[in-house]
């Protein structure tokens, strides 16, 4: 068990590695870091000059990586070429309320697909399950960003035309009201919504089938034919073979949802890391690109460790060789 | 007890034999062809999404017959913001272009982009795949880091950078450079089917047999493994022409895809959030195009896939 982890530790190493290298090339790929400033005609061929070399862009590339990764390593992430702020406080300052938008969409995403899906699976070819599936084909068919602006549409435009009660179109609280966990939920729900939706599809999909083809096997008749109701069959034997693989879904996933945050984020002015990147983007304010993109690589690849981890813990059926 | 056991089994063969002779061998033989295009016309949403797919690209390709673009970017300032009417089926924007009509030039550029884009993937992702299961060690074990580290970095974050930064040197909104950016950022689920499937196919007797007979490893890769492969990769490309036409239509809402006037369903909706209040219909149009497309490329995919799975039964 150790030696599987120690083992699955550093497999995680050269990818990381890897992705620092991948992030640098493609930012290097976009030429002269230092086009914002040239733009200002008074400087001189000397400002330029010591520009690049406070920044160490007269350095040879790989040389360039190497600092950029030592610099990275001890966390010298560097400082906004807007703002002045130093970039790791940036992401922290945005983290957290990207971490809100996440486990309100996982909450909502897990419990929606869980009900559906077990309805689904112990109905089989009913009505409901014809217009669940369907439903659900339509979901992951959907851009996110349109969903997002139909439902401000229905909920923020709509609601108030009719009189009942609106939804806020975007931030993340009213500064009338102040940060109160009240405000932050009611301004939660519509980018949470959005995010969930394809996401939300795809998993009613896969529990479904997955507790279809888990009720055809050798298990599930021999806890029958002891007498256990269906019921109990299939919350106490079933569903954890069901849930489980649900661990890696939702890790593999998770560079989608980080992609999602940009657009949605950007929709609803909600103040995470997504519009950050984005802000940062249309300012080609280059040391916040490289940092936040980094930053969500190495959350996805620690995530995906942590999932594999756990889930070689749970299931008594891998293998640690 | 074994002899008379097998004169009675070629006893009841002989009747079979005849039947055989008469019957089945009157009708034409079915080929793999015939019997997968059975299973794909009885998958009926499949069929469906067909016709409604080839109705949307005679649609969008052919409005370009009867009307000129510039006659649909024409500027109608008297027209501002229509809501839908038989002159204006979609309504107008908020420069009082049809929307109709942008409708349909702009699918002409997502439908290329999501379709070239599936291209570029589908045939890195062969190259990547074949390579990387035909050679273990360390060619393999690279192509798959680098597969696995392009999984890791969330693919919108890279089209951004690239887009935004390079777009600077290359002018924002080039429709050959954004399709080439998408293309090469959705490889990796394909390469990784196909690296399973050579991995299998390269241990089976037919392979053993053609390198027997002296054939040359890429000759056998060409000729014999990748055309095997070619089943789940088609599966694969129609989502990822799905994925590409919403990867495009994020970059230009966003404002950094195709740029106006030139119309894509992406950049349609790009001023859309601020006319919600007063036109919504801006936005539900070209979100509509957008989820049938997709809709209907999913389902493709999915009566392929029944199609090409022997076992099905549907």
């Amino acid at each position: 068990m150790r030696t599987y982890i120690l083992k699955r530790v550093i497999q995680a190493i050269p990818l990381l590695f890897l992705i620092s290298f991948i992030v640098f090339l493609s930012i290097q790929a976009t030429g002269d870091p230092l086009a914002a400033y040239t733009v200002d005609a008074s400087l001189t061929s000397d400002d330029i000059a010591r520009l690049k070399a406070k920044y160490g862009l007269d350095q040879p590339v790989p040389i360039q990586y190497l600092n950029w990764l030592k610099n990275m390593a001890t966390g010298n992430w560097g400082t906004s070429y807007f703002t002045r702020e130093d970039v790791v406080d940036m992401i922290l300052e945005r983290l957290p309320n990207t971490l809100i938008l996440f486990a309100v969409s996982y909450a909502l995403i897990l419990g929606v697909a869980l009900i559906l899906g077990i309805l689904t699976a112990i109905r089989q070819y009913s009505l409901f399950d014809y217009s669940v599936t369907a439903l659900s084909f339509l979901g992951i068919a959907t851009p996110s960003f349109w969903l997002g602006l139909m439902l401000i549409y229905l909920f923020a435009v709509r609601f108030k035309a009719w009189g009942l009660p609106s939804l806020p179109v975007g931030g993340m609280y009213d500064l009338s009201e102040g940060k109160t966990l009240a405000e932050v939920s009611r301004h939660v729900i519509l980018p949470a919504i959005t995010l969930s939706v394809v996401v939300c599809a795809r998993y009613v999909r896969y529990i479904r089938s997955s507790i279809l083809e888990q009720l055809q096997l050798d298990y599930v008749r021999t806890a029958t034919a002891k007498g256990l109701r269906s019921r109990a069959v299939l919350f106490r034997h079933v569903m954890k073979n069901v849930l489980l693989p649900l661990v890696t879904l939702v890790g593999l996933d998770l560079p989608n949802f980080l992609s999602g945050t940009i657009v949605i984020e950007s929709i609803f002015a909600w103040p995470g890391v997504g519009r950050l990147f984005w802000s940062a983007a249309e300012r080609t304010d280059i040391p916040v690109l490289m940092a936040v993109m980094l930053f969500v690589a190495v959350m996805t690849v620690l995530f995906n460790l942590i999932a594999d981890i756990f889930y070689a813990v749970v299931d008594p059926r891998i293998s640690y060789s | 007890m074994t002899g008379s056991s097998d004169t009675s089994r070629l006893r009841e063969a002989a009747p079979l034999a005849e039947m055989a002779v008469s019957g089945a061998l009157a009708r034409p033989p079915e080929t793999m062809w015939t019997m997968f295009r059975q299973r794909f016309v009885r998958h009926r949403p499949a069929m469906v999404s067909l016709v409604v797919l080839l109705f949307l690209v005679v649609a969008c390709f052919g409005v370009s017959l009867f009307v000129s673009e510039d006659e649909a970017n024409l500027i109608d300032v008297q027209a501002m913001r229509s809501p839908p009417s038989w002159e204006h089926p979609f309504g107008t924007d908020d420069v009082g272009r049809d929307m109709f009509l942008r409708t349909l030039f702009g699918g002409q550029i997502s439908l290329r982009i999501g379709l070239l884009a599936a291209c570029i993937s589908v045939v890195i992702g062969i190259a990547v795949g074949t390579i990387s299961g035909y050679n273990t060690g360390w060619i393999d074990n690279v192509l798959m880091r680098i597969t696995d580290a392009l999984l890791s970095i969330p693919t919108l974050f890279i089209l951004i950078v690239l887009t935004r930064v390079l777009g600077d040197h290359i002018g924002v909104g080039n429709i050959a450079f954004i399709t080439l950016v998408i293309g090469t950022l959705s490889w990796m689920p394909t390469s990784r089917i196909v690296r399973a499937q050579v991995l299998s196919l390269k241990e089976r007797d037919f392979v053993l047999g053609a390198r027997s007979l002296g054939c040359q490893a890429g000759r056998i890769l060409v000729r014999h493994i990748v055309p095997n492969t070619l089943a789940p990769v088609v599966v694969a490309a129609t989502l990822d022409v799905g994925r590409a036409i919403i990867f495009e239509a994020s970059l230009s809402f966003l404002g950094l895809g195709i740029q106006p006037p030139t119309a894509t369903w992406g950049s349609m909706l790009n001023r859309a959030q601020a006319y919600l209040l007063n036109a919504p219909w801006i936005a539900l149009f070209p979100g509509i195009m957008i989820l049938v497309t997709v809709l209907c490329v999913n389902f493709l995919g999915d009566g392929l896939r029944d199609a090409f799975d022997p076992h099905s039964l549907r």
